[in-house]
């Protein structure tokens, strides 16, 4: 699946990068000084590198963990995140990284060990009340386990810290090492979901959302904290019965003592993001809709907003308690 | 005047690819497999082109120098459109044997690594990919695992300009290994070695054309539009709002025939404001779309 490594010189020698690399033996490997002279070469095309992402393996020199943008969050008033990959596995079509990096090459930061202490280091500095990090802001936090075996490394981490929460942020119904670890109550695995109708026509590459019912359930069962995140919420016609059924299925199919939390936020971009998302699929049923520019921000304004907020809540009023509920506002 | 009737001719043409070569010799193969003709003579670089099959060929010299000023003369003279790839093949020494085996190039540094390039679309099922330096003269202490050749580097960052990384293509066949083999290359010899890599050429020009087609559906501009923007006068802000617009109400109205849409338009104005009105009702999923 992955036919070119591109590898820095200064982590050829990292046991990490031996490992990566061992998985992928027919690989061309080319060595390189910094990702960034492939990565942000401003030439390249998104959607036609798409098709056939290299890999990029690097070492992260600084910004290891980075504060959550405003009205980002599940609850804790400090919130950051940390982003050992760039670039995903999927190819949702509303995804922001297709507009904010050049290359749809995935790149991980093979030094681990690095967040870890940069993750510690913030506890100790916030040294009052709960902290969330947020894993899977750059990339899917599961979807990439197999080859980068980042969260076996990461979870034994959060295991010891008590005022610290991750959530990983998934559509990857690849469940290990969840399922062969004992769960971690301050550890969410929190999956993405839109109604299976928009889901097929959007989350290109990912998991039918009835798969990521199916997995969210074990994950359930086996005690682990679940998130529903409903973000973005995608207008389309006839959305309130899709979404109807959606909740339904997912109240059906989940105990609502797994239920961790529950998030929600509309479809925002930078205006700039948007028109390089355009540009990139001009054709997308997607962006045919009037969407409204204002401040900056392409959005689909605040009166389809909040007529579809109140409806997710109507939805889920009554049977999943409202401090458990979160609006996400952050646009990207 | 001669750009200008060029970019006329360019104009009709159905641009696909775009051949950057240095010899006559390696370019030979390729001019008639491709069955490409010579255009006019009075092109600075000798041009070749076929236009049922949209290629275009120059034959720009060796060193980076005419490998650039080739790229940018055939490319200002044809108009060529962003969707077009680009494709440097040619010659290049490597440490190893056997001669004539075809490479893609993945990367391309000159010989002090201050300039880099990354091209191409990969086809790592059709060849191995590797990695090029390009030098200012020839000489033949290689290393394992890297071509060289004398332009690679000059094309590749020009032309993944005037397209993208994606489009721009460097594929080498091996001719030398040492000095000795490097003395005697010949220009049978070197259309020898082209020659029997045609088979794989012929997939990856297929395979490249998938990646033209992608592209030009992306960039090219509907005939609806052009129709338009020959009729009625549109600023250039109003045109880049046209061309976004009309690609979202396509998208909404598969089936409505653009010209019965805009009908009653007399001015610009009125195009952009028939396709903001059809488009206050798309929306996303409709059951007919
Ligand atoms: S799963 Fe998330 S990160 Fe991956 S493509 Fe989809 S939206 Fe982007």
């Amino acid at each position: 699946m992955i036919d070119t490594i591109f590898i820095e010189q200064d982590v050829l020698d990292h046991e990490r990068t031996k490992t990566v690399v061992s998985k992928f033996p027919k690989s061309r490997r080319i060595i390189i000084s910094r990702y960034q002279e492939v990565f942000n070469k401003r030439t390249q095309n998104f959607r036609l590198q798409k098709k056939q992402p290299a890999l990029i393996l690097a070492s992260k020199h600084k910004n290891f963990v980075l504060p959550a943008p405003a009205g980002f969050g599940i609850g804790t008033k400090k919130n950051f995140y940390f982003s050992h990959m760039y670039n995903c596995l999927y190819d949702c079509r509303y995804c922001f990284l297709q507009g904010m990096y050049s290359s749809a090459n995935y790149v991980l930061f093979v030094n681990y060990e690095d967040f870890y202490s940069q993750i510690e280091t913030t506890i100790s500095d916030n040294a009052k009340g709960r902290i969330t990090f947020f894993s899977g802001y750059d990339c899917d936090s599961l979807a990439f386990e197999k080859i980068s075996g980042f969260l076996k490394n990461t979870l034994p981490v959060f295991s010891g810290l008590e005022r610290a929460d991750l959530e990983l942020r998934t559509k990857s119904v690849q469940l290990e090492p969840l399922l062969s670890m004992e769960p971690q109550q301050n550890c969410i695995v929190a999956f993405s979901l839109m109604p299976e109708e928009l889901a097929k026509k959007l989350d290109n590459k990912a998991p039918s959302i009835s798969r990521r019912i199916a997995a969210l359930t074990r994950l359930a069962e086996r005690g682990w904290p679940i998130g529903l995140r409903f973000d973005p919420l995608i207008y389309s016609y006839d959305w309130k019965e899709k979404y109807e059924r959606l909740v339904g299925s997912l109240l059906e199919a989940l105990p609502n003592e797994s239920i961790h939390s529950i998030s929600y936020g509309p479809l925002r971009f930078p205006k700039k993001m948007y028109s390089e998302i355009f540009k990139l699929y001009p054709d997308e049923d997607l962006f045919s809709f009037s969407m409204k520019e204002a401040d900056g921000i392409v959005s689909y304004g605040n009166g389809i907003e909040k007529e579809m907020s109140d409806f997710l809540l109507g939805q889920l009023s009554g049977v999943v308690s409202s401090e458990k509920i979160f609006q996400c506002l952050s646009q990207t | 005047m001669l750009i200008n009737k060029e970019k006329i001719l360019g104009g009709g043409f159905e641009f696909s690819i775009c051949w950057v070569i240095a010899l006559p010799s390696e370019a030979r193969p390729i001019i008639s497999a491709f069955k490409l003709t010579k255009t006019d003579d009075e092109a600075v670089f000798p041009i070749y082109k076929n236009e049922v099959t949209g290629q275009l060929l120059i034959i720009s010299g060796i060193g980076q120098m005419n490998a650039a000023a080739a790229t940018s003369y055939i490319c200002g003279r044809y108009n060529v459109p962003a969707w077009v790839a680009w494709i440097n093949i040619g010659i290049a020494g490597y440490a190893q044997e056997p001669l004539g085996k075809l490479f893609q190039v993945a990367k391309i540094t000159d010989e002090r690594q201050t300039r880099v390039a990354y091209p191409g679309f990969r086809f790592s099922k059709l060849m191995p990919l590797t990695t090029l330096i390009t030098r200012e003269q020839p000489c033949n202490d290689y290393k394992t695992d890297t071509l060289y050749d004398m332009e690679g580097l000059a094309f590749a960052e020009l032309a993944s300009r005037f397209s993208c990384n994606e489009l721009t293509f460097l594929f080498k066949v091996v001719s030398d290994t040492n000095a000795k083999q490097l003395r005697r290359i010949k220009p049978s010899y070197v259309e020898k070695l082209l020659a029997q890599n045609m088979r794989t050429i012929f997939l990856l020009v297929d395979e490249v054309k998938e990646l033209v087609k992608e592209e030009k559906r992306r960039l090219d501009v509907s005939n609806d539009v052009k129709v338009v923007l020959s009729k009625f006068h549109f600023s250039a802000s109003r045109k880049v709002q046209l061309v976004q617009k009309y690609r979202r109400w396509k998208t909404a109205f598969p089936n409505t025939p653009f010209s019965r849409a805009c009908a009653h338009a007399k001015s610009a104005g009125d195009v952009i404001h028939i396709l903001d009105e059809m488009l206050i009702s798309a929306v996303f999923d409709r059951p007919s779309s």
